[in-house]
């Protein structure tokens, strides 16, 4: 759609506040390029991932185009383009963490849940995702849960992840 | 650049990412050299050659280099030589060929991606087959401006792709895949039909518009296959998409392929000897003033030069004209070229959108925008400017850049042509007298006009004398594609010489008209009448590639060779000949132009004598046309035409819609030809922004697709000209009303 | 007489002399020569053990033969229907019988090991047109009986 087309208010499956926050993040970042991070990272805190509308909606409102934006989120792993459950874990697999059993963890973690790496459960709930290096050699293996640090978490403790009270994305 | 300097003493550094016109990069590595004095190997794409630089392409260190990055670049390329459409003319193949190990020693698996993936219906990517130079990204988003391509993911993920469900648009895109230096970017057309060791591939210049890009066709078995952009000194070798993919338009059902008598399909000879012998009792019985003969333009040099002399000598003196879809005639002294139009101080885009009537000079416009900061002037009916192409623009009334013009010229200019050519009309106000000092700031000013609004050419005139010494060129870009042809000949160009041969077929003076290539009906400003000719007419014979509108009015038939199919010379818009080579065979009865022009002369009894031993480019200077000297009297301009409410028509010319028909150009050929204000639409209740209206003024009318497009102004209606079904020329004044239609069921 | 006569018999004696001498000639079609295994006579296109040809159209075969005696048509394979093991295949593969000189070129040029030439050599027709071998005939081997 043509920005001629869609006005000023967006589509209708746009949240109403996207205006607003890419209006924030121009207003913190006057060039567009640097504002568009901070928009979609707001989204994406919002939502857990980001819907192709946001990514319509970012290039709409920071008059970008669209493949600027698509080309931005795929280049950082963080952005997640797919629908993301309510805890993301993130477990470690470079070289501490995996002589420290990270293997097994995220084997256990995948029988617990029912999903294979990078997948999300079918309720909801978790979305299991490996991550390199989290700078966290002492805490081998080292976890994330919505992107907090976790750890050490010895592989039969994986429960401990699912369960520990943690700031979910609802809270933040 | 080093690798600039090699090349120019014959020494060649490998590339991928690097291309002149898109400027250093240094992403893809391969062109490593050893520079003395430097610590380590460099890329020779983005080292500035300096004075005293000593460089080193082939020691032992710059081969290991080159031979390490092409392993890399190997790691995750398939070996997929054997079925890739670039194998054979591929520079991974070559390179690897020439500085690459023998050995693969990466033994794990090779990482798989989309193969075969369509970012638009021309254009496939393989990823696998990507080694990542950015130069199709870069092309897109750089220098068309049009960010269509993008990269996605990261590392050894990365992938050239589009935004799902949002293809490719541009015009422009399928240069990427010439761009292209490996496999990856693949014409869709062209896949899997040919390798380079079986076709022909010559050297030629695309048919479509007059700018004449220089490119190279492929035939294979007789047919066109491909066309490809062929850079040449001062020109990169871009194409439009509606230029290069128009290439198959000898093979299009509609191809005239038999001669016709009356209907009946008889052989050519037949039909030529006919032909002569009924010229022969009607010039003998009528004088040759009794025959007329129309060129359309499209046919080359050569083939114009013996209607010329048909004309002339069989026929015994009579009257030739061409037949163009605009009215006005361009004063040839002010021809321009491309390479004055890149040193211009100043553009002026008059009454023509350079990406629709010459798409490849819409590109030439925007390097100069941002090469040297070049701000283009443009004075339209219409806004003429674009986000790909910024600058100062001044939207007249309809009927009114003749006007605007003189009146901008006499406005800062006391010289007395400008004067006279202002007579009678309101001084300028504020704006123009701004359009006029732009225009006779000092130093070379450029004019890309299309021809449109006769009066225009008196205003041109009184501007160059005006500025005097600083030099004024005019590039026209309406079509036909060949029409300097005549001019090269002598056949009139001018108006007025096709439309008193028109009326004089419509009053039965003329008894016998001979259209070759000419579709007047369809193209000439007045179709009416040109219809009238037609009918009015006894005996209408036309030569050429496409039945013309009222081939139903025909009396005879004779189908000639296209583009391709023969050698031959066409001059572009600069007036520049160029001769292209045929790789390709005229299908059925299809016979060059000269053929059967000698065949009618043998009938005739006054065989033509030695036709081809004419040399096109002799007396031609630099292989252009010799200018004739600024002469003539200025005449005023008259005003423009009263504003009246209701929609009013507007024209111009639009190759997307122009072209030759093609069965692959087809695959995006817009349906909705005619455009309008968004909210010109809505008013009109065509809320989904597009629609079939009817156009109506007096007691014609005519039904057309339109579209909206807010660089339309409120109140007009645009509709291109020379479009087959929407007879824009027979609708009389501009003052049209507009009404909705419901959708044809069959549409 | 009696020298005529004394002509024939010398004559026969030399003829019939030779018939205990070794034949040269084979009784062909009754009895066939033994071919070398490596001998060149006519192409065929292999398949695969899923009945894929292996030929993909690529072309070099026409490109390297010395006698222009190929022609090669490719094309993409449509939707599922996979004629080749891969997307390409060749539409048209013609092999002008009359002008190869079975130098074995194509078949070493061959990147798939497609092209082979069989053993085959009983080339004759009564028509030339029937002398340039398309690509059915190509699949299905010829046997030597």
């Amino acid at each position: 759609m043509t920005s001629e087309e869609l006005g000023t208010g967006g589509a209708p499956e746009w949240n109403p506040e996207w205006a607003s926050w890419a209006a924030a993040a121009r207003e913190e970042f006057p060039r567009a390029q640097s504002a568009l991070m901070p928009f979609l990272h707001r989204v994406q805190t919002d939502e857990g991932w980001l819907r192709p509308e946001a990514l319509d909606a970012a290039a709409h409102y920071l008059e970008l185009p669209r493949q600027y934006v698509e080309s931005v989120v795929s280049f950082y792993s963080l952005f997640r383009t797919e629908v993301t459950g309510h805890r993301t874990i993130h477990v470690c697999m470079s070289l501490s963490c995996a002589l420290a059993g990270s293997d097994a963890l995220l084997h256990n973690l995948e029988e617990a849940l029912g999903v294979r790496v990078g997948q999300t459960t079918p309720d909801g709930a978790y979305t299991l995702l490996e991550a390199e290096c989290l700078a966290a050699c002492d805490l081998a293996p080292a976890c994330q849960v919505n992107l907090r640090y976790v750890g050490p978490v010895p592989p039969e403790r994986f429960q401990t992840l699912l369960e520990e009270e943690v700031s979910t994305r609802e809270d933040a | 650049m080093v690798v600039d300097a090699a090349a120019t003493v014959g020494i060649d550094i490998p590339v991928y990412c690097y291309h002149q016109a898109l400027g250093p990069l240094g992403a893809c590595r391969i062109c490593l050299v050893e520079i003395e004095k430097m610590p380590k190997l460099m890329t020779a794409c983005t080292t500035a050659a300096t004075d005293g630089m000593v460089v080193h392409t082939q020691s032992q260190a710059a081969e290991k280099g080159r031979r390490g990055i092409l392993e890399f670049l190997l790691i995750n390329h398939p070996l997929d030589c054997p079925i890739c459409d670039k194998g054979g003319e591929c520079f991974l193949q070559d390179y690897v060929f020439q500085y690459g190990a023998g050995q693969a020693r990466f033994e794990e698996a090779k990482i798989q991606r989309h193969k075969e993936y369509p970012v638009s219906p021309y254009i496939l990517v393989d990823q696998e087959r990507c080694v990542l130079c950015q130069r199709c990204v870069r092309f897109m988003g750089e220098y068309v401006g049009e960010e269509e391509l993008l990269m996605d993911g990261r590392g050894v993920h990365t992938v050239i792709t589009n935004v799902p469900g949002i293809p490719l648009t541009s015009p422009f895109s399928g240069n990427v895949i010439d761009l292209c230096p490996v496999g990856a970017l693949l014409s869709e057309p062209y896949h899997y039909r040919a390798r380079p060791w079986n076709i022909e591939r010559e050297d030629t210049y695309c048919s479509q518009c007059p700018v004449g890009c220089s490119s190279s066709v492929t035939g294979r078995d007789g047919q066109v296959v491909r066309l490809e952009g062929r850079p040449t000194p001062g020109q990169w070798g871009w194409l439009c998409d509606h230029g290069r993919f128009t290439y198959d338009f000898g093979a299009h059902p509609t191809r005239l392929t038999e001669a016709r008598l009356d209907g009946e399909p008889v052989t050519v000879g037949r039909a030529a000897q006919v032909l002569g012998q009924r010229l022969a009792a009607v010039v003998r019985e009528h004088g040759p003033d009794a025959v007329a003969v129309l060129t359309g333009g499209s046919h080359t040099v050569e083939d114009h030069y013996a209607l010329r002399r048909f004309a002339d000598e069989v026929l015994g003196g009579s009257r030739a004209g061409l037949v163009k879809p605009v009215e006005a005639d361009l004063p040839l002294a002010l021809l321009g070229t491309f390479a004055e139009l890149d040193q211009s101080d100043t553009v002026l885009l008059l009454g023509t959108d350079p990406y629709e009537s010459a798409p490849v000079v819409h590109l030439a416009l925007r390097e100069n925008v941002r090469r040297r900061g070049l701000v283009v002037k443009a004075l339209g009916d219409r806004h003429l400017l674009r986000d790909t192409l910024a600058g100062e623009e001044w939207v007249v009334e309809p009927g009114g850049m003749a006007a605007a013009l003189a009146a901008a010229t006499a406005g800062v200019s006391e010289h007395p042509d400008a004067r006279l050519a202002a007579e009678g009309l309101a001084p300028a106000d504020e704006s123009l007298v701004r359009l006029g000092q732009a225009l006779m700031e000092p130093g070379a000013l450029t004019v890309l006009w299309d021809g449109r609004e006769q009066d225009l050419a008196p205003a041109l005139v009184a501007l160059a004398r005006a500025r005097g010494e600083h030099p004024t060129r005019v590039l026209p870009t309406f079509g036909p594609r060949n029409w300097l042809a005549a001019a090269r000949v002598g056949i009139p160009t001018d108006y007025e010489t096709s439309r008193r041969i028109l009326m004089d077929a419509a009053d039965g003076r003329i008894q016998v008209l001979l259209l070759w290539g000419a579709d007047p009906v369809r193209d000439f400003p007045d179709g009416d009448l040109a219809a009238r000719a037609l009918e009015r007419c006894p005996e209408v014979y036309f030569g050429g590639v496409f039945p013309p509108d009222g081939a139903e009015l025909l009396a005879g038939v004779l189908p000639t060779a296209a583009w391709a199919e023969e050698a031959g010379t066409y001059v572009n818009m600069e007036g520049r000949l160029q001769t292209g080579r045929g790789a390709a065979s005229a299908p059925g009865q299809a016979r060059p132009t000269r053929n059967i022009l000698q065949a009618v002369a043998r009938a005739y009894g006054t065989p033509l004598r030695k036709l081809d031993e004419w040399d096109p480019y002799e007396g031609t200077v630099d292989d252009r046309l010799v200018l004739p000297p600024l002469e003539g009297s200025v005449r005023p301009v008259s005003p423009p035409p009263a504003a009246e409410s209701g929609f009013r028509l507007i024209s111009g010319l639009e190759v997307a819609l122009t072209h030759d028909p093609s069965e692959v150009a087809a695959r995006t050929k817009e349906d909705r030809p005619a455009r309008m204000h968004p909210a010109d639409l809505a008013d009109l209740g065509l809320l989904t922004g597009s629609g079939p209206v009817e156009l109506s003024s007096g007691d014609r009318s005519f039904r057309v697709g339109v579209r909206g497009d807010p660089r339309i102004p409120r109140g007009r209606v645009f509709v291109p000209r020379g479009l087959r079904g929407v007879p824009i020329n027979r609708l009389g004044g501009i003052a049209v009303a507009v009404r909705a239609v419901e959708e044809v069921a069959s549409r | 007489m009696l020298e005529a006569l004394k002509g024939i018999a010398s004559g026969m004696k030399t003829t019939l002399s030779m018939l205990k001498e070794p034949r040269d000639t084979y009784p062909y079609p009754e009895k066939r020569r033994e071919l070398a295994p490596r001998y060149r006579g006519k192409h065929m296109l292999a398949v695969d053990e899923d009945g894929h040809e292996l030929c993909v159209g690529c072309g070099l075969c026409e490109a390297v033969c010395p006698a222009h005696a190929i022609r090669v048509v490719a094309a993409g394979a449509e939707g599922d229907r996979t004629v080749s093991w891969t997307e390409r295949y060749a539409v048209d593969y013609e092999v002008d019988l009359i002008r190869c000189i079975f130098c074995g070129m194509c078949e070493e040029a061959c990147p798939t090991n497609a092209v082979r030439l069989t053993p085959f050599n009983e080339l004759a027709a009564y028509d030339r047109r029937d002398m340039i071998a398309k690509k059915d005939e190509l699949l299905a081997p010829p046997v030597r009986r």
